[in-house]
């Protein structure tokens, strides 16, 4: 869908109302498309649009994914969620995942922070490096 | 010869593996040697961007929601969904006196079939001219 500057701008302003304490609001953004809805303003659809991937790049951002081959112990888990949370703040959510391709080691990635410590990626290094 | 085994040992045991942090996307859209790319908060302006597979790309538009950049290689192989990473260098080719005379790509890699290129250094593509003073 082609969106329009205007509505780019007002779903921008309208997804910056939505945050509080520099976190979004989950409440907010519920308020603002039920708004969008009732009221209809012009281009309301190209605005909803670009809210929902604004939304949407922001909740991939605070999600963090831990992936080990072997599934890991609660403590573990408690320690690498502890690190994750200290480190990117407590709005962040956390995933653990089983992925046996990696080999061994973990994979973490929060938003578009990768920290890549599998056996996986340090063979491919290796691999790139003859 | 105990002493070497001591001395492997003592650099196993002190050995640590860091992991150093990435910024990693994924491709939305792809054609055309031009590919629109999610994530990649941190990419600059210029940046070669690995697409994996020895394909590189170069960032060009940096925009809200996605980087657009643009394939320096076989852009077929690029999928939908695919990783990309950033590597923190912005486009750079290996200069020096093993350049003269070679035919290269946009990366600097030969096209002449004479072998690889000895560099001794990498410049920037995109570089501020040198100013009367200096020339």
């Amino acid at each position: 869908m082609k969106i329009s500057k205007q509505a780019q701008r007002d779903a921008r302003q309208l997804f910056r109302s939505c945050h509080v304490n520099g976190l979004l609001d989950e409440a907010r953004v519920r308020q603002t498309i039920a708004l969008l809805f009732a009221k209809k303003p012009r281009g309301y659809v190209e605005i909803l649009s670009r809210l929902h991937r604004l939304v949407k790049m922001d909740l991939e951002q605070h999600a963090a994914r831990v992936e080990s081959a072997l599934p890991l112990s609660a403590e573990l888990q408690a320690e690498v969620s502890g690190e994750i949370k200290k480190k990117y703040g407590a709005g962040v959510s956390i995933a653990f995942a089983q992925n046996p391709a990696l080999i061994g080691g973990l994979r973490i990635q929060v938003g578009s922070d990768l920290y890549d410590g599998s056996v996986k990626m340090r063979l491919q290094k290796l691999e790139e490096s003859f | 010869m105990s002493n070497l085994l001591q001395e492997i040992e003592a650099q196993i045991s002190g050995a640590k593996t860091a992991t150093a942090k990435q910024n990693v996307g994924t491709v939305r859209e792809i054609g055309d040697g031009v590919a629109k790319i999610e994530g990649l908060t941190d990419t600059m302006l210029n940046e070669m961007l690995d697409f994996g597979n020895g394909v590189t790309g170069l960032a060009l538009n940096l925009e809200e929601t996605e980087v657009g950049a643009i394939i320096l290689g076989d852009y077929t192989s690029v999928k939908e969904g695919q990783e990309v990473r950033t590597t923190g260098k912005l486009l750079q080719v290996p200069v020096g006196k093993g350049l003269l005379g070679r035919v290269v790509n946009a990366l600097g890699q030969p096209l002449d079939g004479k072998g690889p290129i000895k560099a001794e250094a990498s410049y920037p593509v995109e570089k501020n001219c040198a100013g009367h003073h200096q020339t």
